[in-house]
Parts: C-alpha cells; sequence; structure tokens
C-alpha cells in the first residue's frame, strides 16, 4: 500500500504544487490521477518513488518513508513509465533496453534473460528486438519504455498520459494491458485527461485541481459529476452526456451496455 | 550560479530600461575603456561608484551587488597575485595591485549592468541593425529561447533514467562519466527532433524567402538617447584630457 | 477551380522502402471544412506537408503525381511562396514559437515576407486579436500554457493571410478544455475569413459538427470521404476497431440496426438524445 499523507510541495520558483494530499493506493487497485495541465498531477506521481520529497507531510510505500530511501530503492517497487518515449530510450537494441533498468536493480544474468523475453513478448515487440528503439514508430517507441519498466515487475506501475498521442487501436490494447497485469497483482495508477478512456478502464479516479484532490471515487460516480468535472476543466465522457439528457441513471460508460439499457426503456415505453 | 544571475535580464520600467539598447552598450563600453585607460586607484574608485547610481536607476542594484560579491573572490586572487609580484618584486606601491583588482571588476560588473537592463530581444534588434546578418543574431535570440526549455528537458530525462534505477553518484569518476550515456543520447536525440520540427516551423513561414527581409521594430535614437550618448562622450573626452595632461598620480606621496 | 487538387500523388521518404502515400486522389473546392483521421502512420502528417511544399522540398525523397495549390504546381514553386498559400499548424506547440515574445514570433512571417513595418503592425494585433491573445503579447512563450503557446501558432500563421489553413493534430499535447478552445477558433475562424480548412485530428467527437467533410485514411490511401454523417456511418461498420469513431455515432448504428430509427447518423450527443428522448418520454 502507498500512503500519501497530507502532501505538500513548492518549486524552486515558488510554485504550490501540491497542497496537502491524501490519498492511500491500496495493492492490486487501479487509479486514475485526472486533471487538466497544471493542476500537480506529474509532481503528485513524482512523489511516489521518491524522485520528490514532500517539503511537508510524508509518503510511505509499502511502509518506507520517501525520505529515508533512495530513488533506485523505490522504483524497485514503483515503476514510472515517463510521457515521452523519446527521453529515456538510449540503448542499441530494444533487448538492450529492456535489460538496463534490470541491470541497475541487479538481476542475475538468466533472470535478465527471461525477463526480457517475456516483456517483449507481452508488448508484442519481439519481431523489434534486436532494432534499435530510435527506428521504431512513435507508438512502439511508447511500447518499448513501458516493457523496459513492466520487465522487473514493479509492484506499482505508474504512468504519466500513457493515451496521449495514441490512436484508437493502441488504447484498446493498452487497456487489455492494463486488465493484464492487475490480473497478475500489479497496481496501476495513471495520470491522465483523456476522460473518455479513463471510463473505459474503469478505474477509479482522484480529480486533481489546483494541487488539491478535490475527489475521490469509482469512475461510475465521478465522471459524472458534471460539476464537479468542470471544476477540474474536464467534461463527461459522451454518454454519460446523453444518458443525462435522457435523465437516465445510472451512467454507462460502454457502447453495447448503452444499447441493452436503452432498448430495455425502449421495452417499456412502447409495451 | 550567484554571479550567472547578475547577468540575467531583470524586467522592469526603468528610464535605463528604455534607453535604446546601442546607447547602454557604448555606456558598457565607455566605462570599460576609461578603467583601461587608467591605473590609479582613485580613478578606479570613481568608475566603480558611477555604475552605483546607474544600478540603482535600473532597479537592479541587488543583482549587481550580488555580481561584486560574486567577484570578490576573484579580485582578491588578483590582488594578491599582483601584490606579490608587483609590490615585492619593484616596490611600487599597494596602490596599483588594489587598482588591478578594482579594475576587473569595473569590466565585469559594467558588462553585468549592461545584461541586468537589456532584454536578448533588444540586444539581437541591435546587433540586426548594426548589420550582423539576420541569421546570426536569430540563432542568437534561439538558443536564449530554448534554454529554459533544454534546462526542464535534462531535468525529465534524468528523472526517467533515475526511476530505471539509473545512480548517478555512485563509483569513480570514470563510471560516473558511463553512467552520463543514458542522459546523453536521449538529449541529442531529442535536441535533433527539435531543430528539425522548428526548422520546419521556420519554413513553413516564409523562412528563406527571396524578398528582403523587413522588421517590425525599428530602434530610434530619442532625446534621453542623445543626452546620454552626450554624457559618455564627455566622459570619455575628460578622461583622455585627465590622461594626457596631468602625470600618473598617487593617493600616497 | 479546386483550390487543392492531387492526382495519382504517390511518395516515398528518403530511405525508405514502403511508400508513406499510395495514388492519393483529392480535390478540395474552396471553403471546404476537411477533417482528415486515421490511424497513426496512416499517411496524414505526410499529406499535410505536401499541401505546402515542405515535400519534396525540405524533406526530399520521391514525390510522384500531381499536386497544385491555388494554382501553383507544389514540386516547382519554393516553401517560402507557398507560405502565403497554405499556413500550416504542426503538432507541438513549443517547437513553433522561436521568439522571445509572442508578437515577435507573430511579425516573423511578415518579416520574411518583407512587409513594411506599419503592416506588420497592423496584422500581427489582428492575428492576436482573432485568437484572444493580445493581452499576452510581450509574453516569452516559455511563461504560456500549451493551449496558449498554440494559439500564439496559430496566430503566427493566421497573420501571413493565406487563403488556405492546415491544422495537423493541434491538439494532441493539450488537455480537453484546452482541445475545445482551439476547435472553437478554427470554426469560428472558418466562419468568419473567407479561410478553406483541413484539420487532421484523432479526436472526431469535438469536431465533425463543424466540418463539411470528413475523410479517412489508412496505410498511405484515402479509404473514406464524403459528408461526416455518411463517412462515420460507413466507419462504424467496417473501421471501428481502428479508428475512434465517437461513441454517440457508435450506438445511433447499433439502435439503427435493432429496427429503432433514428434519422442520419448523430454527430453530437444533441442529435442523439433529441430523437431518444422523444422515443422515451413521449
Amino acid at each position: 500500500m502507498i500512503l500519501m499523507e497530507d502532501v505538500w510541495f513548492r518549486y524552486e520558483d515558488g510554485t504550490e504544487a501540491l497542497r496537502g494530499v491524501t490519498l492511500q493506493i491500496e495493492d492490486n487497485s487501479a487509479l486514475a490521477v485526472m486533471g487538466k495541465s497544471g493542476s500537480g498531477k506529474t509532481t503528485l506521481i513524482k512523489h511516489l518513488n521518491g524522485l520528490l520529497k514532500p517539503v511537508k507531510g510524508r509518503v510511505l510505500v509499502d511502509g518506507m518513508d520517501t525520505r529515508e530511501a533512495t530513488v533506485a530503492q523505490l522504483s524497485r517497487k514503483v515503476g514510472l513509465v515517463f510521457q515521452n518515449p523519446d527521453h529515456q530510450l538510449f540503448a542499441e537494441t530494444v533487448e538492450e533496453e529492456i535489460a538496463f533498468p534490470l541491470k541497475n536493480f541487479g538481476f542475475p544474468p538468466e533472470e535478465i534473460e527471461k525477463r526480457v523475453d517475456w516483456a517483449l513478448n507481452l508488448l508484442d515487440l519481439a519481431d523489434y528486438r534486436h532494432d534499435s528503439p530510435l527506428s521504431l514508430s512513435g507508438g512502439e517507441k511508447k511500447r518499448v519504455a513501458i516493457a523496459s519498466v513492466v520487465a522487473w515487475k514493479p509492484k506499482y506501475l505508474v504512468l504519466d498520459e500513457p493515451t496521449l498521442g495514441q490512436d484508437y487501436g493502441r488504447k484498446l490494447e493498452l487497456k487489455r494491458l492494463f486488465e493484464k497485469l492487475r490480473r497478475e497483482g500489479h497496481s496501476i495508477i495513471m495520470v491522465t485527461h483523456d476522460v473518455e478512456f479513463a471510463a473505459e478502464c474503469k478505474f477509479k479516479v482522484a480529480l486533481l485541481v489546483d494541487g488539491q484532490i478535490l475527489a475521490l471515487g469509482p469512475a461510475e460516480e465521478i465522471l459524472s459529476a458534471t460539476e464537479l468535472l468542470k471544476k477540474a476543466s474536464l467534461t463527461a465522457p459522451q454518454l454519460v452526456e446523453l444518458f443525462q439528457r435522457l435523465e437516465v441513471k445510472p451512467p454507462v460508460f460502454e457502447v453495447e451496455e448503452a444499447e441493452r439499457f436503452i432498448l430495455k426503456l425502449a421495452g417499456k415505453a412502447q409495451p | 550560479m550567484m554571479v550567472y544571475r547578475g547577468f540575467l535580464f531583470k524586467k522592469a520600467d526603468t528610464l535605463l530600461h528604455r534607453l535604446d539598447p546601442r546607447v547602454k552598450f557604448a555606456m558598457a563600453f565607455a566605462i570599460i575603456v576609461c578603467s583601461l585607460l587608467f591605473e590609479e586607484l582613485l580613478a578606479l574608485t570613481v568608475l566603480t561608484v558611477v555604475l552605483l547610481p546607474l544600478a540603482r536607476l535600473g532597479k537592479v542594484l541587488k543583482e549587481w551587488l550580488q555580481t561584486l560579491k560574486g567577484l570578490s573572490f576573484l579580485a582578491i586572487f588578483i590582488f594578491a597575485v599582483n601584490l606579490v609580484f608587483i609590490f615585492f618584486g619593484s616596490g611600487k606601491s599597494w596602490e596599483f595591485p588594489a587598482a588591478m583588482a578594482l579594475r576587473f571588476l569595473v569590466v565585469v560588473s559594467a558588462f553585468s549592468l549592461f545584461f541586468l537592463v537589456t532584454s536578448p530581444d533588444e540586444l539581437g534588434l541591435a546587433l540586426q541593425q548594426s548589420k550582423i546578418p539576420f541569421d546570426v543574431v536569430f540563432a542568437l535570440t534561439m538558443a536564449i529561447r530554448f534554454v529554459p526549455v533544454l534546462a526542464l528537458e535534462i531535468q525529465t530525462i534524468a528523472d526517467a533514467q533515475r526511476s530505471k534505477g539509473l545512480e548517478l553518484d555512485r563509483g569513480n569518476l570514470l563510471m560516473r562519466i558511463k553512467r552520463r550515456i543514458p542522459l546523453l543520447i536521449p538529449l541529442i536525440v531529442s535536441s535533433v527532433k527539435r531543430s528539425l520540427e522548428i526548422a520546419e516551423a521556420m519554413e513553413s513561414r516564409g523562412y528563406g524567402s527571396d524578398r528582403p527581409r523587413t522588421s517590425l521594430y525599428q530602434l530610434k535614437l530619442r532625446k534621453v538617447d542623445y543626452l546620454f550618448l552626450l554624457a559618455i562622450v564627455s566622459l570619455l573626452a575628460l578622461s583622455i584630457y585627465i590622461k594626457l595632461v596631468f602625470p600618473p598620480f598617487t593617493l600616497l606621496p | 477551380m479546386a483550390i487543392i487538387e492531387a492526382q495519382s500523388l504517390t511518395y516515398k521518404y528518403p530511405n525508405s522502402q514502403k511508400p508513406a502515400l499510395q495514388n492519393i486522389n483529392l480535390k478540395v473546392e474552396k471553403g471546404e471544412f476537411v477533417v482528415i483521421s486515421g490511424p497513426s502512420g496512416c499517411g496524414k502528417t505526410t499529406l499535410c506537408r505536401c499541401f505546402n511544399g515542405l515535400i519534396p522540398h525540405f524533406y526530399g525523397g520521391e514525390l510522384q503525381g500531381e499536386i497544385r495549390v491555388n494554382g501553383l504546381n507544389v514540386k516547382e514553386v519554393s516553401t517560402a511562396k507557398l507560405a502565403t498559400q497554405v499556413g500550416l499548424v504542426f503538432q507541438n506547440p513549443e517547437n513553433q514559437l522561436f521568439s522571445l515574445t509572442v508578437e515577435r514570433d507573430v511579425a516573423f512571417g511578415l518579416e520574411n515576407l518583407g512587409l513594411p513595418p506599419q503592416e506588420i503592425r497592423r496584422r500581427v494585433d489582428w492575428a492576436l486579436n482573432l485568437v484572444g491573445l493580445s493581452g499576452l503579447k510581450d509574453k516569452p512563450p516559455f511563461e504560456l500554457s500549451g493551449g496558449q503557446q498554440q494559439k500564439a501558432a496559430i496566430a503566427c500563421v493566421l497573420a501571413m493571410q493565406p487563403p488556405i489553413m492546415v491544422f495537423d493534430e493541434p491538439t494532441s499535447f493539450l488537455d480537453p478544455l484546452s482541445a475545445r478552445e482551439i476547435f472553437n477558433i478554427i470554426a469560428e475562424l472558418h466562419a468568419k475569413l473567407d479561410l478553406t480548412v483541413i484539420v487532421v485530428e484523432h479526436r472526431l467527437e469535438f469536431l465533425t459538427a463543424h466540418a463539411s467533410r470528413l475523410i479517412f485514411m489508412d496505410e498511405g490511401k484515402i479509404v473514406l470521404d464524403g459528408k461526416p454523417r455518411e463517412v462515420l456511418k460507413e466507419a462504424s461498420e467496417s473501421f471501428s476497431g481502428k479508428i475512434g469513431i465517437p461513441k454517440v455515432a457508435l450506438l445511433h448504428r447499433r439502435l439503427t440496426l435493432q429496427g429503432i430509427s433514428l434519422g442520419s447518423t448523430s454527430l453530437t450527443v444533441d442529435e442523439l438524445a433529441e430523437p431518444l428522448r422523444r422515443m422515451l418520454h413521449p
């Protein structure tokens, strides 16, 4: 479990990025941190593996205070995937790229080999194993970046805007990957402003506004609270909006579900 | 770090800020020339003191004093070296080493004052109107524009690699250098990508058109600029006159 | 005469085996509002680069076929000259602003064209006003938010007053609210000025209501091209796994298949909510 207790953070230039965030991330859970640019989302996740330390309050990762551990120690448990893959890919081959953190963490060679194979298959990258990561397309680079983190099987996988610039097909793949990792016991935390994607994933949602958590709850509840979303500069998913117009509760996120619902209602309306 | 800040433009609306950048440059230049003319402690003290009200006028006194403070160590070093080699060597007065240290302070702090009150944009404009090719000036201002972006990028890259267990400050010097490769390559790759995107955007906005380039702003000297120029020329003339007419003088007879 | 006309356009980037564009035939009439969508790597960005001559002049490679923009042959006219015909706004706002103030950036293109200072001043103020950025003209780009930077980038291109404006995924770096603002600005410019607009975009849910035409590309080819409603109807039958079809359009199709008559494909929530309401609450 990760615990953030009344966490405050201020950047050198005086910007107050977090103002008393209290948040609990359970084992094997899924959380979407949402809010507009500049609301403190990225600052928040940088606290989870100790890249940033709170100026007030504390962060506990499985009981370990982040102020008393190194980034390397914490990262073993909390794997962070950054937004732009160009900011991390450097190795000559995809294989080496994925092996790099495993070597840093001191895994034995046989184990590294096994895990690289596993991660390559999981992200559907086996064909590119000997290619240079720089020669890949944007979406493939993103997958390599994710694979290189997933390979050390961090208990908590944290992703910053994983859907940015990704097309619909890739988003579907990402959703499936999340489901798979959750079945294996990982916790997934993602920062996103993609409401449709968050709705489809059905993660728990934390709304961040000006460095404070405005609301926290199941996707169905938060993503249909129009007033709250407005405060976070977000808009409700299309189907939620539709069902609100129809004055029907509860909110619906998926097209199939919406179809069934309307057919049922129509059956009643036209006996 | 402190010294570096003393050379960054500080936005304000003062008489000094509003002066034509060329006049400001002439001012710094004149002060530096004067400081090179004299070896006398008195003259150099006067020059330093002249800078003080100017810094105040530009509302950058704090930053300018910081520059002085940051340079004081080097000034003391210059004083000491000169003292050892000249004072003990030739038996000259201690005034000369002190003057040398002060000269160093005048030269650097005059530049500091110039950069504190002149925006890089204005500087670019001044260079451009001084017939320096636009490409050169543009490259210069663009470099300044992307400094904060690049600083942020380096931080992000370091954060990304540290999150993958890279420990930058472990091992001996050679190992530490080797550990920086995972930072260097992404930085080069994204910089190349960035320059390509910038070039693309520039081309799309007519860069390299065969028509002669014009400029939105034209620097024009105003009355107050001429007044300052007059003062600068007088200062220079006075200094040269003193230098030529009076023999070298010392405080201690 | 069409303002953009491409005939059997095929293009290969240098050092590339596979063509990025394959036999593209496209006619865009003056005043159209075209939205182009498709999966990553389908060639939509490449096509944008052909409109203003970045391809072939900047990128090199092999360009076969013909492309004419406002009567000019793209292969023969320089990018600098085409800049007065086609304004191109890119994906990443940060790398389109390279001066030390917003105002200087907007002036950049006009200075390249060699316009007199008074004219530059007039156009800079006009363009900044249209995108609602007049108050920030002296700010350095680094201090602007992503959305503001993209508005500034639009002003930069707008000031050159090209008859055609092309936007290449202008909102993919922005949050939903800023994205909506950018789309509104684009729609407003199209309505106010006599512009032909082409927008490449993934987020169709905000944009299709403004568009007069929707094009889907896949693997370097145009696969669907027509009125937004018709294209969305076809796409929700054959491309729904590849392209993010707005959910209202998908739902509309499914309900229609179930025998509920809802009229032509809905583009917005309101369009679908209306007939459903009438059906459920008669």
